[in-house]
């Protein structure tokens, strides 16, 4: 018995249907996550986004913030009990394994950029009123007394008095203080995605206050995007796309700042002067390393626009430069890269 | 015209009820899964994640001006949600002020008071929404 037309266009309709909604249902389908968990920690807002089998994706995001948490605990210039404020209280330690790591990136930071990223700046953030949060501009002769007690490799030595690598005990300068906050962010970004490798994920970003690290491929394949935030509105000044791995770090004046008699003095100071530095609002980096790119943004941002922008072009750095007054300036090597959205 | 039988319709009445019933199924189908999928909705409720670890969550009363006034570490806080679904943290008793200045965000995005401890939609999928922002 042959089936009627109607039948078979009733059963092809039927199928249609079925196919139509199966295919909806698995666009939809949260099988990969993402598992996403937000902490306040390091002073500022962390957040890390994992995708792939949500519990792989969950206990590497633990594992990640385990890391993170540790790092804190070893750097925070507040918190008297962390390694950083036992050194600047007790002037000799004996540096544990992971709190070399980040004396090695200051040191690497410090030579790299030719003394312009320099941990030693703290003694002059507190002249400034920074950790009081109760902002002063010190007098010239203030300021130049602090200036002798900054250079990192004049303030750091070792208490046997030798010049070894991190080995041993670890003597700082009489008046000196150390601030790693520069350096640990990235280091500490760059130590919890090993963690999270090691717990095979494969694709995730680290946000910690808006330095990122990203890596490996969304479900949806699409490429990561990242929004560089307008220093002066609410809005994304630009946009980055990358399918590659990739760090990217901001600098800028607007987040960490004093205000004095109504104007701002932003945290990030140039070692030459011992002055907030002024010329720009924000410098954005992007990099293969978010130590690097951390290192980096900031040291642009201290240095005078002239002499950062040559910096960046001959270096081969990917940055983009919002100047406190004048247009936006990318770099050579950051064109393909950087696409401005708000301008 | 061999085998054809002239007296039956190539469609019956009871055929065409049963093909207009699926394609209406069809169209519903898509109204719900396919052409609602992307879209921004406004979530019914607010979670916020304090210092301590607590969370609290307040209702969306969608269409309305509504504040939710909390307390952070350093002091009272205001959440505004506007009649287009957005929030912002309307005033704020923390010294940088910088959570007020972040201005109006989408309901689904998160928002942050590092100074007073506090997290606004700590863990809700937002797909407009860049990977990351980084300031």
């Amino acid at each position: 018995m042959k089936p009627s037309l109607a039948a078979t266009l009733t059963a092809l309709l039927a199928a249609l249907f079925f196919v139509g909604c199966t295919a909806v249902l698995k666009v939809r389908e949260p099988q990969n996550g993402p598992v996403r968990q937000v902490e306040l920690m390091m002073d500022t807002i962390v957040s890390i986004t994992a995708y792939g089998d949500p519990k792989t994706a969950g206990n590497a995001v633990e594992a990640a913030f385990e890391v993170m948490r540790s790092f804190e605990g070893m750097a925070s210039f507040f918190k008297p009990e962390s390694e950083l404020a036992r050194w600047n209280a007790e002037r000799t330690i004996t540096p544990t394994a992971s709190f070399v790591r980040l004396l090695q990136a200051a040191t690497e930071g410090f030579h790299r950029t030719d003394g312009v990223f320099d941990p030693s700046f703290a003694i002059l953030a507190k002249a400034w009123g920074f950790y009081d949060q109760q902002g002063r501009i010190p007098p010239n002769d203030e300021i130049a007394s602090c200036l002798s007690m900054t250079g990192w490799d004049r303030q750091i030595l070792p208490a046997d008095g030798t010049r070894g690598p991190w080995g041993g005990a670890i003597t700082l300068a009489t008046g000196s203080l150390v601030d790693l906050g520069g350096v640990a962010g990235g280091v500490a970004i760059e130590a919890a995605a090993e963690a999270m490798r090691r717990c095979g994920c494969t694709a995730f970003i680290i946000d910690e206050g808006g330095d990122l690290w990203m890596e490996g491929s969304k479900p949806d394949r699409t490429p990561w995007r990242v929004s560089v935030k307008d220093p002066r509105g609410n809005g994304s000044l630009a946009l980055i796309e990358t399918r590659t791995p990739l760090a990217v770090s901001t600098s800028g004046d607007y987040e960490r700042f004093v205000q004095v008699d109504g104007k701002r003095y932003n945290h990030i100071f140039q070692m030459k002067t011992g002055r907030p530095a002024e010329a720009f609002r924000s410098v954005t980096v992007a990099a293969a390393s978010p130590v690097e790119c951390d290192i980096l943004s900031t040291s642009l941002f201290a240095m005078e626009p002239e002499v950062s922008r040559e910096y960046a072009a001959k270096n081969n750095i990917a940055a983009m430069m919002i100047p406190a007054s004048g247009p936006a300036w990318i770099s050579p090597a950051g064109a393909a890269l950087f696409r401005m959205v708000n301008q | 015209m061999t085998g054809a039988n002239p007296g039956r319709r190539f469609i019956t009445r009871l055929d065409g009820v049963i093909i207009a019933a699926l394609i209406a199924c069809s169209f519903a189908g898509s109204l719900v899964y396919g052409f609602g999928a992307g879209r921004g909705k406004i979530p019914d409720r607010l979670t916020i994640r304090f210092a301590d670890g607590n969370r609290r969550t307040y209702e969306i009363r969608k269409g309305q001006v509504q504040d939710i006034p909390i307390v952070g570490r350093c002091g009272p806080m205001i959440i505004e949600f506007d009649r287009d679904g957005r929030i912002r943290i309307a005033a704020s008793a923390c010294p940088s002020q910088n959570c007020v200045r972040t201005g109006w965000v989408r309901s689904s995005e998160c928002i942050v008071c590092v100074p007073n401890g506090v997290i606004v939609n700590e863990n809700v999928p937002d797909e407009a929404a860049p990977d990351g922002i980084t300031r």
